[in-house]
């Protein structure tokens, strides 16, 4: 008697989770179909198409092994590697200009007492803006010419040269817009993200650190970093991962030239892709690209830990 | 309630799996027409039941002027004449658009027919998407018309999946004022003399933008270069042979002495802006600068044919071709659109009206472009112009080039090394073809 309650009751148990494994499901349902159809499908495709030769007509895919990516190594002008170096540099120089300078702007601003939320709107204009618009209006800047304001004001204000600088034409003179133009854009996501943080610690470490004797800078050093330092660490994933994500700034500002010496990865990809039609060597591209993310997030999450 | 729940995960399942379905059977018919034969019975059906065929064709003609002009006249054009024909004009603009055909092609959405750029068409043919023409009803007719140079772009594996629609090559330039100053009254008519006087004076007087094949390759080939053999099938010999490297190092010998100037490696002035500020006294460039500067003859700009260089000159030929994709299910109508885009009357409006340099040989020589003062020099000069490789890997060629052509001017490379070892590479593509 006692048994047949016991199984009855699990029985009863049984069903419930299975019910509400059917509702999470229906829930869950919708969300997932579109990221299969959107993301595990292109990704599975993508890793088939990087080791296929592929016929985009007829959708055929030979398999060719490590073709493409032998390809990508031994082409002759090392594009593949000069576009690595350059997402790698992008990453080292632009990711943590950007940090600081989003920090000091939202330490600024959160100690000023008026206007805040128009510096606010100020450095936060650029994140909103087009890539392509801000692009358009960084290639005016740095003209190659004398037209070219930046160019302008080195050579007739400042004279720092008596020539104008082929800015978007040269490796390093291109490769410092486009680290320019991300520095410029990331800078109010950085800041209100910082500011956010910022405004979340508690008043009470301040009082303390203040009836210390601590100094405004010994304040910002010993309490604010420390306090924020998970969203640094948000903010370090989101710009690693971003580097390797770099792509219109070079289409617009320089197009990888001169001889690939500024292109990215995903304007090689571009390249490969739409231009040479070399579909498998983009998808490997693709495919190194993701597992280059994949690395740095994990070594970025093992070394640094966060105590929320 | 749990039956509603399973019927609507199972429906759902259904239609992802008949979504996927649908694409591939797609994907199979437009294979299947390669031969452009298999829809001739449907063609036939619609044909004999009177219903009215319906085409898309896709362009890249500019919205300014050419659009409205090719929807507003030539489109009704054809409408009067083939009252059973209707065409589906659709304006994709031109940023991206050799993408987005591929990308339709990829996709089973392409258009029936279009304007493609003439140096695409080898590369869509070798993919499949696109439809050989040579056994098309007035095919032959219609090729013995036309200009040879453009025809050969369409060439692809022993026949042509495309037909020039219209051509364009580069002709010289000249600021008269600037010309004045170097003590010319009128245009030199050989480039040693224009380059005596220039390197008098001592200034930049030519520009290209880039070291790029559609830049470089009239300098290169007027001082004597040669890339490949004639049938495009090596270029070992040919573009590392002495005449080659006497041309690179002739043109590399003017830059050093700062008379060519190179706006991607030297960062000097634009072309257009030079020319017509007088910093410049002579560049190359296509007819659409004469539609795009309304002012040239008031700011002394002349276009002129250009200057030979030990009795010898060459242009490049650039141009749009038009083609018929294989998912095209009323070819033989497909080809009768062609045919009219191509005919005299048509061609010389499209001259008149919307400044694309006619294909025709019949066309070219009409009275009403022969007699206007652009067009009499474009088209002599389209006499002289040189194609480039034809070959479904183009851009891997013109990539090549450019490396050799950049790395020598910049120093990178002597000239021997950069030239022998783009022979080599471009050598691989072309064992491909």
């Amino acid at each position: 008697m006692r048994t047949s309650k016991v199984r009855k009751k699990t029985h009863n148990e049984s069903n419930k989770i299975y019910n509400k494994s059917w509702q999470a499901i229906i829930f869950i349902l919708p969300g997932l179909i579109l990221a299969v159809a959107f993301i595990f499908y292109p990704m599975l495709k993508n890793i088939q198409i990087s080791f296929s030769d592929y016929d985009i007509i007829s959708g055929k895919l030979t398999f060719t092994g490590l073709d493409n990516f032998k390809a990508l190594f031994t082409e002759s002008q090392q594009r593949f590697f000069t576009a690595y170096r350059n997402n790698i540099l992008y990453a080292v120089v632009v990711t943590p200009i950007t940090l600081f300078l989003g920090l000091i702007i939202a330490v600024a601003i959160n100690s000023i007492k008026k206007f805040s939320t128009t510096f606010k709107v100020i450095y936060y204009l650029p994140v909103i803006t087009s890539w392509i618009i801000a692009g358009l209006v960084f290639k005016y800047l740095f003209n190659p010419g004398i037209q070219g304001p930046i160019n302008y004001l080195l050579v007739n204000v400042l004279h720092i040269t008596s020539t104008p600088i082929n800015w978007l034409k040269t490796e390093w003179g291109g490769n410092i817009s486009i680290w320019i133009l991300g520095i410029w854009k990331n800078i109010g996501y950085a800041m209100l993200l910082y500011l956010a943080a910022i405004q979340g610690i508690n008043k009470s470490y301040y009082e303390v650190a203040a009836i210390e004797g601590a100094t405004g800078f010994q304040k910002l050093k010993n309490v604010t970093i420390p306090l924020i330092k998970p969203t640094t660490f948000f903010l370090t994933i989101q710009l690693l991962i971003g580097s390797f994500n770099v792509f219109l700034q070079v289409l617009v500002l320089t197009g990888g030239d001169p001889r690939g010496k500024t292109s990215v990865l995903q304007y090689l990809l571009y390249t490969r892709t739409f231009k040479l039609y070399k579909f498998g060597e983009g998808a490997a591209i693709g495919l190194i690209t993701a597992i280059s993310i994949l690395i740095v997030t994990l070594i970025l999450n093992k070394k640094m830990k966060v105590d929320y | 309630m749990k039956i509603i729940r399973n019927t609507m995960i199972i429906v759902l399942a259904l239609t992802l799996m008949f979504t996927g379905c649908t694409k591939s059977d797609d994907a199979k018919d437009s294979v299947n027409d390669i031969d452009g034969q298999t829809k001739e019975e449907d063609f036939n059906q619609e044909e004999a039941s009177g219903e009215k065929v319906k085409l898309t064709f896709w362009h890249n003609y500019g919205a300014d002027k050419e659009t409205p002009f090719f929807q507003d006249t030539i489109i009704p054009m054809f409408n009067e004449k083939y009252p059973n024909i209707e065409i589906e004009v659709v304006a994709q603009g031109n940023d991206q658009y050799a993408e987005q055909i591929v990308i339709s092609a990829g996709t089973n959405t392409t258009p029936d027919i279009a304007r493609l750029d003439l140096t695409d068409v080898s590369g869509l043919a070798k993919m499949g998407a696109l439809a050989p023409l040579d056994d098309m009803e007035g095919f032959d007719e219609l090729k013995s018309n036309l200009f040879d140079g453009p025809m050969a772009t369409n060439y692809y594996n022993g026949k042509y999946y495309g037909l020039p629609l219209d051509s364009s090559c580069k002709a010289a330039i000249f600021n008269m004022n600037k010309l004045k100053e170097l003590g010319f009254d009128d245009v030199p008519k050989t480039m040693e003399e224009f380059i005596d006087a220039s390197l008098e004076k001592g200034e930049y007087t030519m520009n290209v933008s880039s070291a790029g094949d559609w830049d470089f390759l009239p300098y290169f080939w007027s001082f004597g270069g040669v890339i490949t053999n004639e049938d495009f099938t090596k270029a070992t010999g040919y573009l590392d042979s002495e005449q080659s490297i006497n041309a690179v190092n002739k043109l590399k010998g003017l830059h050093d002495k700062g008379m060519f100037t190179i706006k991607e490696i030297d960062g000097s002035t634009d072309a257009w802006d030079g020319i017509k500020s007088g910093e410049y006294a002579m560049f190359l460039e296509g007819p659409w600068f004469f539609a795009f500067t309304e002012d040239w003859e008031d700011s002394g700009l002349k276009p002129a044919l250009i200057p030979t260089y030990d009795n010898q000159s060459s242009s490049i030929v650039g141009g749009e071709s038009i083609g018929i994709f294989n998912s095209c299910e009323h070819k033989k109508e497909a080809f009768q659109f062609v045919q009219f885009l191509l005919s005299e009357e048509v061609q010389v409006l499209m001259g008149k009206e919307m400044g694309q340099m006619p294909v025709l040989k019949s066309a070219a020589k009409n009275e009403e472009l022969t007699s206007d003062e652009v067009w009499s020099v474009y088209l002599e000069q389209l006499n002289n112009a040189n194609t480039r490789i034809p070959s479904p890997e183009k851009a891997t060629i013109e990539e090549h080039l450019k490396d050799a052509f950049d790395s020598i001017l910049t120093e990178a490379v002597t000239t021997e090394e950069g030239l022998t070892n783009a022979a080599e590479l471009i050598d691989g593509v072309l064992s491909n073809n």
